[in-house]
């Protein structure tokens, strides 16, 4: 009972050190790419391990108030575990469409900060054609 | 180079818009001391450069970390379609002022 109690608590430490991982990056940069994957298997192993210790701690539990507990340990597990995968879609969602840059296309709006602070977005410009440079900076 | 495009662009009833990796903070400054009139825009964390697919790492020698922007210009029409792109494979070339003019008067 010890054991599985242990290796469940175990699981759930990796599912919420991959939630961390996942959400940390995100403050920076609100979209997941290619490097976040690691984080959704590590999640998903200390999902399933948690459940897995759930299990075992629920088959070996003695009275009413350790069945509970195992209970407890497992959902909290599978929610993580299930949460942790609707994060990841929901921020893969966010990222926004890739701009369609081929001549004829309409490219989609925009909004940014200008030199004085004041939001810009593309669209105040409408009905106007517009220079859109991009550089390196350095002005 | 742009900013003397600036007033024909301008004159012609387009806009100038340039984006870069800058915190608003270095945008302001360097807009301050090279006379800069049209819009510079602060992309940081670099979300519209990702969008136009433009993102490089390195480019800023303060933080080579950062991801800022390979050098492209995007001639927009009136209702913001696409009218012609201007992307170098080498990262050290922009188009000069008389360029922009040239190829903006041929998107009219």
């Amino acid at each position: 009972m010890k054991t599985a109690l242990f290796i469940c608590l175990l699981g759930l430490g990796l599912l919420v050190v991959a939630w961390a991982g996942a959400a940390y990056p995100l403050l920076d940069y609100p979209f997941l790419d290619e490097g976040d994957v690691p984080k959704l298997i590590v999640g998903s192993l200390g999902g399933a391990w948690a459940l897995w210790g759930g299990i075992q701690a629920l088959r070996l539990a003695e009275g009413k108030a350790g069945r509970l507990l195992a209970g407890f340990l497992m959902v909290l597990g599978l929610l993580g575990c299930a949460g942790l995968f609707a994060f990841m879609l929901v921020a893969t969602k966010m990222i926004p469409p890739p701009a369609d840059v081929k001549a004829g296309q309409a490219v989609a709006d925009f909004s940014l900060p200008d030199q004085s602070g004041k939001t810009f977005k593309l669209s105040d410009l409408k009905g106007k054609p517009v220079v859109l440079i991009f550089t390196r900076g350095f002005w | 180079m742009a900013q003397s495009a600036y007033d024909e662009i301008r004159k012609a009833g387009g806009e100038i818009v340039a984006i870069s990796n800058d915190s608003v903070e270095s945008l302001k400054e360097g807009a301050d001391k090279s006379g800069v009139k049209f819009t510079l825009l602060s992309d940081p964390k670099a979300v519209v450069i990702r969008i136009y697919h433009l993102e490089h790492k390195g480019l800023n020698v303060r933080e080579p970390e950062a991801t800022g922007a390979r050098p492209a210009v995007f001639f927009l029409n009136a209702d913001h379609t696409v009218a012609s792109v201007y992307q170098p494979e080498d990262i050290r070339y922009h188009l000069s002022a008389e360029e922009i003019i040239a190829r903006f008067k041929q998107t009219r």
